[in-house]
């Protein structure tokens, strides 16, 4: 039932981190733990019968690191529904896709860098956002203004790319810069056991190239933002216990040559696999999924991705706690380089989470630039949020 | 007026009662006209919402809250469609299961993770697990449909509050399911499920829910504002205290949509 007009609510969590280094650090700015503290809080308001506002606020205090403390509005949003269609304005959050191990289709929110175990922490993103809910589907269309670029930290920040990256005033291939405005509809619905999704995004690209070039002497890596149309199917069919995923796009989009053109540039990507869940193994509680995805990506600077194969095995527990463990390997299938990744969380009591998370590369090959920024960066992070 | 109306429904049933005696209706025959008869008196209700407060309790006696809010289209022909939103524990706020219960097959089920703001069509297979860590599985919750289920009737006998049961065996359909059958305790005047004895894929003892604090609405529906599940395994508990039963809200087909799970509150 709708609660009654005007209505406030605040929720959210707050809590501590600290994210540990096994290894001495490359350079010798970087520390090897890093102690911070957040608060998410969340706002609801209802401001009448088929409207609301929802706001979702972020910030973290890092004490060794001033550009890991940093506040963002992940979301404020004024909603305005009816049965059949919805307006949306503000500053909002949107999420596409179906696959685990990355997320290509997924492209109006920026990540965010600095939060950044992963991409799945996204920066809020400016929309004007019109719904239809149809027999036919659901269709959204989005009018984007602003661009945010990522944020890479400073010297302080563990890992980092070498050369650092001067993001603090990136090349934008539009004269409109941060301030050209982005279009993006996308369609979905269902068929029985598959659930199917077609978009399309016309503006800057939400993850950079990057130049070469030097700043007081010293090599710097320039983020170079092009504008990019892109085309994005995403799918997942069901089958009992077995889930199968893909997620697919093709780019119209540019390169920066050495002269400092913007050429044309078309490249494809995909993501596809399967989830298998393993339900009450040996007639307990516990289920076991076994996660496995093939990344591909033609583009070959943009991401580590190129030709990869994803395993996963997530442990739920189906326990009081929620108890969860999930493990991740990534094998780059050229040139062999690997990275592990362990998830567990566990609810204490009736509003305490505790989250584990460890990530390591091993076999990294020397031509791996992005896994290289990894390399001698393994980590542990313990996250205890209180919610409220 | 009332009484006299009660009593010729009474008389009516125990007339076709006696009648299908005359035809020598087997014990699968009469459990199977019990659970259609106790589906026919729950038709029509249309939609319902309310809200429930799930206390889990371990051997210890140590104990753990959960708050859901549940509103179920009524779907003739078919499994209902039912939205479940969680409020507590408070990290699992605001996610929601979007279900199409289907009276064969799998249903059709949707999480949404409000975190991510992701919708994901998740797998139903799972029905045997544990909802929400509680002694209940998925499929004690999920809408009870006369098909999903073979019966056979055992007997009458008393179950308390001067009340006579109908008991039956009843055994899954569903190849998944994690019980080899259900003995349910069904009372003779209303078909109201009573008790309700689980057997594990062993057929050993499993759990035992029993149903109190039933009140009447609209005249015609009777829901048990509590429930009680113990697992005899385990010696864990879950309570499901129930409040706030409202029917014919005016919820729609349309209102049973995966787009509109982030709408929910």
């Amino acid at each position: 039932m709708a609660p009654a007009a005007y209505s406030l609510e605040i929720n959210g969590k707050v809590g501590l981190e600290s994210l540990s280094f096994f290894q001495e650090a490359k350079y010798p700015e970087q520390e090897s733990a890093y102690h911070s503290a957040f608060i998410e809080p969340e706002l609801y308001f209802q401001s009448g019968e088929n409207s609301e506002i929802k706001a979702k606020l972020f910030y973290r205090y890092d004490a060794s690191s001033a550009s890991r403390t940093h506040a963002d509005i992940r979301e404020l949003m004024f909603y305005q529904y009816a049965d059949e269609w919805e307006l949306n304005a503000g500053i909002g959050k949107v999420f596409w896709g179906t696959t685990e191990s990355r997320h290509l289709v997924d492209v109006i929110n920026q990540v965010d860098m600095i939060e950044g175990l992963d991409d799945e922490s996204r920066l809020g993103q400016a929309m004007l956002q019109a719904k239809l809910i149809k027999e036919w589907g659901t269709l959204d269309l989005f009018i984007l203004p602003g661009f945010r670029p990522l944020q890479f930290g400073d010297e302080t920040t563990r890992p980092r790319f070498n050369p650092l990256v001067a993001d603090s005033d990136p090349l934008y291939q539009s004269n409109d810069e941060t301030r050209h405005i982005d279009f993006a509809a996308r369609w979905n619905h269902s068929f029985d056991e598959l659930d199917i999704g077609l978009s399309y995004f016309n503006g800057t690209q939400r993850n950079p190239l990057y130049k070469l070039m030097t700043e007081n002497g010293t090599p710097k890596l320039l983020p170079v933002y092009v504008q990019s149309q892109q085309l994005g199917l995403e799918a997942q069919y069901i089958s009992g216990d077995l889930l199968l995923k893909a997620e697919a796009v093709h780019r119209k989009s540019h390169k920066l040559t050495t002269g400092d053109h913007f050429i044309d540039y078309d490249s494809n990507a995909l993501v596809a696999g399967f989830e298998y869940t393993f339900v009450g193994i040996n007639d307990t509680a516990y289920d076991i999924g076994l996660i496995g995805e093939y990344l591909y990506d033609e583009w070959e600077s943009t991401t580590p991705f190129q030709k990869d194969w994803m395993t996963g095995l997530r442990f739920v527990f189906n326990d009081e706690q929620s108890s969860e463990i999930l493990l991740g390997h990534t094998l780059d299938l050229d040139d062999q380089s690997q990275m592990w990744l362990i998830e567990a969380s566990r609810r204490l009591g009736e509003n305490w989470k505790a989250e584990l998370t460890g990530r390591w590369v091993t076999s990294v090959d020397d031509d791996n630039t992005f896994l290289q920024a990894y390399q001698q960066d393994d980590l542990l992070d313990l996250k205890m949020s209180y919610y409220f | 007026m009332k009484t006299t109306l009660t009593t010729a429904l009474g008389l009516t049933l125990t007339l076709s009662l006696f009648s299908s005696h005359i035809y020598a209706q087997t014990p699968e025959e009469k459990g199977l006209a019990i659970a259609q008869e106790a589906d026919k008196r729950d038709n029509g209700w249309g939609d319902q919402t309310s809200d429930m407060e799930m206390v889990l309790l371990n051997r210890q006696g140590e104990s753990s809250r959960r708050e859901i809010r549940t509103q179920t289209l009524e779907i003739s022909g078919d499994g209902d469609k039912s939205l479940t939103i969680f409020d507590k524990p408070l990290d699992l706020k605001g996610t929601a299961f979007l279900t199409f219960s289907h009276t064969h097959g799998a249903d059709d089920q949707w999480l949404y993770l409000p975190a991510l703001k992701r919708v994901k069509r998740i797998s139903s297979r799972n029905k045997s697990g544990p909802f929400m860590g509680s002694e209940f599985a998925y499929e004690d919750m999920s809408s009870q449909e006369v098909e999903k289920y073979t019966y056979k009737y055992l007997r009458d006998e008393p179950c308390g509050d001067g009340l006579t049961c109908f008991v039956s065996e009843r055994y899954p359909t569903d190849e998944f399911s994690g019980y080899t059958k259900q003995v349910g305790w069904l009372d003779t005047d209303e078909y109201r499920p009573i008790k309700i004895d689980f057997y594990d894929r062993k057929n050993a003892l499993l759990k035992t829910l029993t149903f109190s604090d039933y009140q009447q609405y609209l005249g015609k529906y009777w829901r048990a504002h509590k429930m009680e599940m113990i697992n005899h395994q385990t010696g864990k508990k879950s309570i499901v205290n129930t409040s706030n039963y409202q029917f014919k809200t005016g919820l729609k087909d349309s209102d049973f949509n995966k787009s509109k799970l982030k709408r929910l509150r």
